[in-house]
């Protein structure tokens, strides 16, 4: 009896040696497996609320549908101070102003098309209609057309918005030849992106013709708008690497130099712009545009380019004799701009300009610009920028400007 | 990559081109040789702010196919777009993808203001740095390819087969990893990483950018200094091509560690593709959660 229960004994121990641990390594797995779906039930559920926020009532894709078809609408607003010495009160002069309020409103038409404007007001000029024009996406042999009021391209800096300058006013160049505020008018263009061989360069070849004139101020050609004005660029692009690019462009125009005249005036312009990226923060940016015009007849119309609204029609109508014209004026500059950081950049321009109609000595425009940029944040800058120039008539002139530029809603001008 | 079913020509090729190196990284591996990609934003720059250049307009415009996030990341995207001229690729087109598509979406604003800073209208665009997304992805690529070239749609189903299978095998390696850390908090210079945080159990609430889009200021430094000596936050993440001064600034003055993270595929050496993007990611926010 005694040995049988210690048999029992001993066969209860044993089978709770091998039991017991078994039970427990099945209770420890099933914990285990608990755990994981629990943590599987939670991300569910994280999910799902996610989900339900994300989600649109009716009523609101009723709404979010109607208001996805408005245009894209933004704003870029230019304020700026500008001291000088010169007495003239023009463009600004000493004196705070809203010098540039840009509406910019673009939508796609349908499919093949869209269509992009820019209305500016200023608290001392005219309301202008900027840019007004419609793409077309659709035309054959891989070409692209703009019909309307343009920025014509030709150039580096006259198809670019003031916004979009590095410096705070346009090179001299462009201001006296094609006006303070740049070019813009009414025509079309068609262009064809192209590349060879390597995937690495890319060619860009555009034809444009509009109506005659240039921008307020500007002298290359003369402001009747039957008079059409023809002009062609080619540009090419090499991806050096991912951090540095080359572009070299040229450029021609064929325009009026007045009313009577009928495309005599022949304008040739190279332009490059080398950048290079340090690093996602940090880049250099140099261009540089050189324009050389061939004309046997002096400029009719636009003042200096250089804030003097003068009327010289007026004074050739008077004048005794011939005006004393170049006729092979030029006229570039040179520039650099340094992105220092996210939040600073520094940078400089040196202009050169032979205006066309030589008044007194027969000099020429040179001035020298420094400035230094404060990003607010991607859509505030703060600008000071200081400008010498030694004008043609022997004057010159210190200017300072302080500038300040936002953009609200959606403002998106076209690629460069 | 195993080619599938031969070598394809250049002209058979679909032409896929992508906005991020990321997503052109899962189109390649889905569509193996039947595809030639390429992506237009390097990985060494902030994709929120890319200058497309006429090379990027000229592979745009003969895209056969144009595959972007969907969102408002890319806002370069829009003038890219309509440089290019191709309209089988702008919006609504049969060649334009959208990723967004099928993405449960973090960080939907509830209100929209510019005072809030650089904010996501549509919510967090940073998705595809959880890998479950990645799977999405894929899935939503390898369903255009086949609608676009049903002839292969074998091949890229295969492709996607491989991608998920090995990226479920990575998934449940990193889980296991990342499972003792759940909830444990970092700080970060830009809300970039709410996606992969989420995956990892992780969190970030506190940035070095007061707003996002606005550069750090000292006076927001000092905030966040308080906020990682209070909550002994083990690492302060950012991208390679965010600003590292702040970050630098902030661990000469509490000691706590800088990591470097990816945001896309080519970013550094070892993300040279989508899983090991994930994992260097994964990795490096181990090593703090470990230290």
């Amino acid at each position: 009896m005694k040995t049988n229960t210690c048999r029992i004994a001993a066969f209860v121990g044993t089978m709770a040696c091998v039991l017991i641990p078994a039970h427990a390594d099945e209770t420890e797995e099933l914990r285990k497996e608990l755990s994981e779906t629990r943590s599987a039930l939670q991300e569910m559920e994280k999910r799902l609320e996610n989900l339900e926020e994300s989600n649109i009532s009716e009523d609101n894709v009723v709404t979010r549908g109607v208001s996805s078809l408005n245009p894209e609408i933004g704003m870029v607003a230019d304020i700026v101070y500008i001291n000088t010495e010169s007495p003239e009160d023009f463009e600004g002069n000493d004196k705070l102003s809203v010098r540039e309020l840009e509406l910019i409103i673009g939508a796609d038409i349908d499919p093949y098309a869209r269509f992009d404007s820019t209305l500016t007001f200023s608290d001392f000029e005219e309301f202008v209609i900027e840019e007004a024009y419609i793409t077309l996406f659709a035309i054959p042999w891989e070409m692209k057309g703009r019909l309307g009021r343009v920025r014509p391209v030709v150039g580096k800096a006259n198809p670019l918005h003031l916004d979009q300058q590095d410096t705070s006013d346009y090179p001299l160049v462009i201001q006296e030849y094609l006006g303070v505020d740049g070019w813009f008018v009414t025509g079309g263009e068609i262009s064809r992106l192209f590349n060879l061989s390597s995937e690495s360069w890319a060619g860009d070849l555009l034809f444009g013709a509009v109506e005659g004139g240039v921008g307020e101020g500007g002298t290359m050609f003369d402001d009747t708008r039957r008079n059409p004005t023809l002009y062609a660029r080619l540009k090419s692009f090499w991806d050096l690497s991912d951090q540095t690019s080359l572009e070299l462009g040229g450029n021609w125009l064929q325009g009026s130099s007045s009313e009577t005249e009928d495309l005599d005036v022949m304008a040739l312009a190279g332009d490059l712009t080398w950048i290079h990226s340090f690093d996602a923060n940090r880049r250099l940016k140099i261009q540089s545009e050189l324009w050389w015009q061939d004309r046997d007849q002096p400029a009719s119309g636009g003042g200096h380019g250089h804030g003097e609204e003068e009327d010289h029609e007026d004074e050739l109508e008077e004048s005794e004799g011939p005006v004393d014209f170049r006729s092979h004026p030029i006229g570039l500059y040179v520039s650099g701009d340094l992105r220092l950081s996210d939040r600073f950049g520094i940078g400089g321009r040196f202009d050169y300009v032979e205006p066309i109609n030589i008044e007194g000595d027969g000099g020429e425009d040179m001035g020298g610009t420094a400035y230094f940029t404060f990003y607010q944040s991607e859509f505030f800058r703060w600008r000071a920028q200081y400008q010498h120039v030694d004008f043609a008539e022997g004057l010159d002139d210190n200017r300072v400007w302080l500038q300040a530029t936002i953009g609200i809603g959606v403002h998106k001008h076209a690629l460069q | 990559m195993l080619p599938v079913g031969g070598i394809a020509d250049d002209e058979q090729r679909l032409n896929v081109v992508a906005t991020l190196a990321t997503f052109a990284d899962i189109a390649q591996s889905i569509g193996g040789d039947r595809v030639k990609v390429s992506h237009i934003a390097s990985p060494r720059f902030n994709p929120h702010f890319i200058e497309p250049r006429p090379t990027d307009v000229l592979r745009v415009k003969r895209a056969d196919l144009f595959i972007h996030g969907g969102l408002d990341l890319e806002a370069w995207r829009g003038p890219l777009v309509d440089a290019a001229a191709n309209p089988r690729v702008r919006p609504g087109g049969d060649r334009e993808l959208p990723l967004a598509t099928g993405i449960s979406l973090l960080d939907v604003p509830k209100a929209l203001s510019r005072a809030d800073g650089d904010v996501h209208v549509h919510g967090n665009p940073h998705y595809w740095l959880d890998p479950r997304n990645g799977r999405v992805i894929a899935e939503t690529i390898a369903e255009k390819l086949e609608s676009l070239d049903p002839q292969h749609a074998h091949a890229y189903r295969d492709g996607l087969d491989r991608f998920t299978g090995e990226l479920n095998r990575e998934m449940k390696k990193w889980e296991s990893l990342l499972a003792p850390h759940k909830g444990r908090e970092f700080v970060a210079y830009h809300d970039e990483w709410a996606y992969l945080f989420d995956f990892a159990g992780l969190r970030s609430e506190v940035f070095l950018e007061p707003k996002p889009g606005i550069p750090p200021t000292p006076k927001s430094l000092l905030q966040v200094e308080k906020h990682v000596l209070e909550h002994g936050i083990p690492a302060v993440v950012q991208a390679t091509f965010m600003p590292k001064r702040p970050a630098k600034k902030l661990a000469g003055r509490t000691g706590v560690r800088v990591i470097f993270l990816c945001q896309n595929v080519g970013e550094l050496p070892a993300a040279k593709s989508y899983a090991s993007l994930i994992a260097y990611n994964v990795t490096q926010l181990l090593s703090a959660l470990e230290d």
